[in-house]
Parts: structure tokens; C-alpha cells; sequence
């Protein structure tokens, strides 16, 4: 038996645009909603709940403004774009962030070997830890899955800040966790 | 970066990133928070329908030669009489009318 394959994100998004099929658009949220939470879970040091209120925050602007969706490029970025402005507009009302000065945190501390192999706890602390940009930039690249261009264009800061960040912050996690670099 | 072969570190980042997380109920408080759809009133087209043949039934009756009567456009039908103004005006009354009945039922389907 063969089922009926899975419509692309394309095909849904036209769905709902075409028929406000609120059907095609929960096929959307339970596909992304992943992505979209693990993402969150990490801009926002790991509060969980905060997380899932900005997710939610950011599925009903993507509702909103699905129309503003363009096909050629991945709903998933959009979808990312959208949750990083929600997390972006959430903390600027309580601080400044700053994405773009690789100076805005001390030096990593040095590599302590002692310390045994991580968990996802201590991954997730470990990330809390780090500087708002570095946190960002981890974000895009490893959980939102965007390349280094991808990342530098969402967060809109020069590819090589997103290159620093991104040393950087694996030098402070491998200091963290006792991750050795590889060879 | 995406090759974590070397990397334990990458490795990690990206096991973790790949952790599908569970649903836990969080499409189901999406879907409940989306704004009710909106739906044109369901007396708005049907009223427009019937107006707009309202309308046109009272602009033909009052540029209708005079003597024409829906009356007397039946009794000439009646005797096959199909050419005279008021069979003329009874014809297209009941046109009006099937297409109206159409619209609308097209509408409620």
C-alpha cells in the first residue's frame, strides 16, 4: 500500500494562501515546530517557556504575513527570520543585544581537560553561557541549519562577524564541556 | 562545520540540533490561537442576489410598453401566444427567477 507523499512546504504554504486551509497550516507548525523551539530554547538561554511563547508568537506572525512568503527561498529560513525578530524585539525591550561586536564578552576562559564528557544539559548551560551574538550565530548555523552566508544575511551583520562568533563561541563551549579540538 | 566526523564538539551541536523535540501539545495551542476565519455574512449574497433582481424585475416593469401585464403575459402563453410584450415580460421574469433560485442554491452547496 502506498500512501499519498507528503506535500511540499511550497504546496501547503499555497494551501493556506489560496484557501485558508488551516489544515495545511498546522501540517507547517508540526513539521517546523522543532526547529523553530530548539532554536528559541537557545536565544533564550534555555527558558523554556519563554521559548515556546515566542515560537508561538512567531507561527501566528507567519500566519499573518504568509503572503509576504517568497518560493524561492526555504520556508524553514523564513520561519527562522521570523522567530529571531521575536526574540530580537522580546529582549530589546528588557536590554540592548548586540549581534555584531565580537568584543562584547570577556575572554574564554581557558580549556580545563578535567572536566568530563558533556551531556545536553551541560551543552544547554553551556550555551546559556554564552554572549548574546556567539549564542546567535551557534543558533543559526547548527540548530536553524542556515550557512555561515545565510546566518551573516538573517542577523544582519558581515560574514566574518559570523565566523568570529562562531570560533569563538566553540572555543568558550570546548573550554566548557572539554571538548578537544580536532586535529 | 557540517562534517562533525573530527569533531566532537560539532558532533555534539549538531546530535542535538537534530533531536527532534517533542510536540507536547504546542500545534494544538497554535491552531487555538490563530484568529477565527473570516467568513462573509451568510445573509450578504443571497440579499445581493435578490436585490439586484429585484432591481432589474422593477426597472423592466416600468420600461415595459404600456398595456403589458405579467397577468396577461401568462393567459398569452397559455395560447401559445409567445411573441406579444407581456409574454415576453412573464419569459423573462421566469428566467430571472431560475437563475436567482440557482445562484442561491449554488451558494448554500
Amino acid at each position: 500500500m502506498t500512501g499519498r507523499p507528503e506535500p511540499a512546504d511550497a504546496e501547503l504554504v499555497l494551501a493556506v494562501v489560496v484557501r485558508d486551509d488551516r489544515h495545511a497550516f498546522a501540517r507547517l507548525v508540526q513539521r517546523h515546530q522543532s526547529m523553530v523551539r530548539s532554536v528559541l530554547r537557545r536565544l533564550a538561554r534555555g527558558d523554556h517557556g519563554l521559548a515556546d511563547d515566542l515560537a508561538q508568537e512567531t507561527f501566528l506572525l507567519a500566519w499573518r504575513n504568509i503572503r509576504s512568503f517568497r518560493y524561492d527561498a526555504r520556508f524553514s529560513t523564513w520561519l527562522y527570520r521570523i522567530a529571531l525578530n521575536a526574540w530580537l524585539s522580546h529582549a530589546r525591550k528588557r536590554r540592548e543585544v548586540l549581534l555584531d561586536d565580537p568584543d562584547d564578552a570577556p575572554e574564554a576562559p581557558p580549556p580545563d581537560e578535567g572536566i568530563p564528557a558533556a551531556d545536553r544539559i551541560d551543552l544547554e548551560r553551556a550555551l546559556a553561557g554564552l554572549p548574546d551574538g556567539e549564542r546567535a550565530a551557534i543558533a543559526a548555523c547548527y540548530y536553524a541549519d542556515l550557512t555561515h552566508e545565510e546566518a551573516a544575511e538573517a542577523l544582519g551583520i558581515p560574514l566574518g562577524t559570523v565566523k568570529t562568533h562562531i570560533l569563538r563561541a566553540k572555543v568558550r563551549l570546548r573550554a566548557k564541556l572539554g571538548k578537544e579540538e580536532p586535529r | 562545520m557540517k562534517d562533525p566526523a573530527n569533531d566532537p564538539l560539532d558532533r555534539l551541536l549538531l546530535d542535538d540540533a537534530r533531536r527532534p523535540l517533542p510536540d507536547d501539545g504546542f500545534s494544538l495551542r497554535v491552531a487555538l490561537a490563530l484568529p477565527p476565519a473570516r467568513r462573509p455574512s451568510p445573509w450578504l449574497r443571497p440579499a445581493l442576489v435578490l436585490g439586484s433582481a429585484a432591481i432589474g424585475s422593477a426597472a423592466a416593469w416600468l420600461l415595459a410598453p404600456a398595456g403589458t401585464s405579467l397577468a396577461q403575459g401568462f393567459v398569452d402563453l397559455a395560447r401559445f401566444q409567445s411573441q406579444t410584450p407581456s409574454a415576453l415580460a412573464a419569459i423573462a421574469l421566469a428566467l430571472a427567477m431560475a437563475v436567482t433560485a440557482a445562484v442561491l442554491v449554488a451558494e448554500e452547496n
